[in-house]
């Protein structure tokens, strides 16, 4: 019981957080601590998202899943450093609607989706994508 | 699959897992390892590598950060959300230094 109320809790948590647009002052705080701006969620640093693209051998017809895409980073540049189809998929709509927005602005647009969904429960088919990407989820 | 999760050292006792939990992100309900969560997904885990140096780097720089640029924060999130966000920081820190967390690269296949 105290388990399944934690788990309420945390969802409104997640669901108040990214209710909020990501004010002037905390972009600042990112492009001092980062040296971008990226809409950071986590703690992924520009070179560890790097990293991530190294590990994707992907072609511009694949598909990448990012599970708890939150604002979209890191798997926004994972999907743009392979050309490659990406679907970004989290519980939170607002985290979702943020990602939408900041994909309009960047090279990802157009070869991105965003399906609300729980990452234990994925509605797609079995070997529907050529790599998922995660950041700050699994835990 | 490849990504970063966050999660607690290995060998802690009971006590210290819960410690961890404590001090880890508050979104976080309890801690598996890395094989555990890539098993449970139906993945194989071939690659672990611990960030936690650069994980600390950037949560001491965010703390710092923040805090220098605090009056604009506390006028724009308010006092509450700004003083809840350093002290997860805080914490988090904290469950570094006492070896409780790790933050890892983890790489998994489909067998």
């Amino acid at each position: 019981m105290p388990a399944d109320l934690d788990k309420q809790d945390n969802f409104e948590r997640f669901e108040e957080k990214y209710s909020r647009q990501r004010s002037s002052a905390v972009r600042e705080v990112e492009r001092i601590v980062l040296g971008h701006e990226v809409g950071l969620d986590g703690y992924t640093t520009v070179e560890q998202a790097h990293t991530l693209c190294d590990l994707f051998p992907l072609s511009e017809s694949d598909r990448l899943l990012d599970v708890g895409a939150g604002r979209g980073w890191p798997g926004f540049h994972v999907g743009e450093c392979r050309s490659c189809n990406l679907v970004s998929t989290d519980v939170p709509v607002g985290a979702l609607t943020q990602a939408r927005t900041a994909a309009a602005a960047r090279a990802i647009r157009g070869r991105c989706q965003f399906v609300v969904a729980d990452g234990r429960a994925l509605p797609f088919p079995p070997a529907y994508f050529n790599g998922i990407v995660h950041a700050d989820v699994f835990c | 699959m490849a990504g970063y999760a966050i999660h607690t050292a290995s060998g802690l006792s009971p006590a210290e897992e819960l410690r961890a939990v404590d001090l880890g992100p508050p979104d976080v309900l309890g801690f598996a390892s890395p094989d555990e969560l890539t098993g449970t997904a139906g993945f194989s885990l071939t690659t672990q590598q611990d960030v936690t140096d650069v994980f600390r780097a950037t949560c001491e720089a965010t703390l710092e950060t923040r805090e220098q640029l605090q009056t604009e924060l506390r006028e724009e999130e308010g006092d509450e959300v700004y003083e809840d966000e350093q002290a997860k920081l805080r914490s988090m820190l904290t469950g570094i230094a006492e070896d409780l967390l790790r933050r890892s690269l983890i790489v998994a296949v489909k067998p």
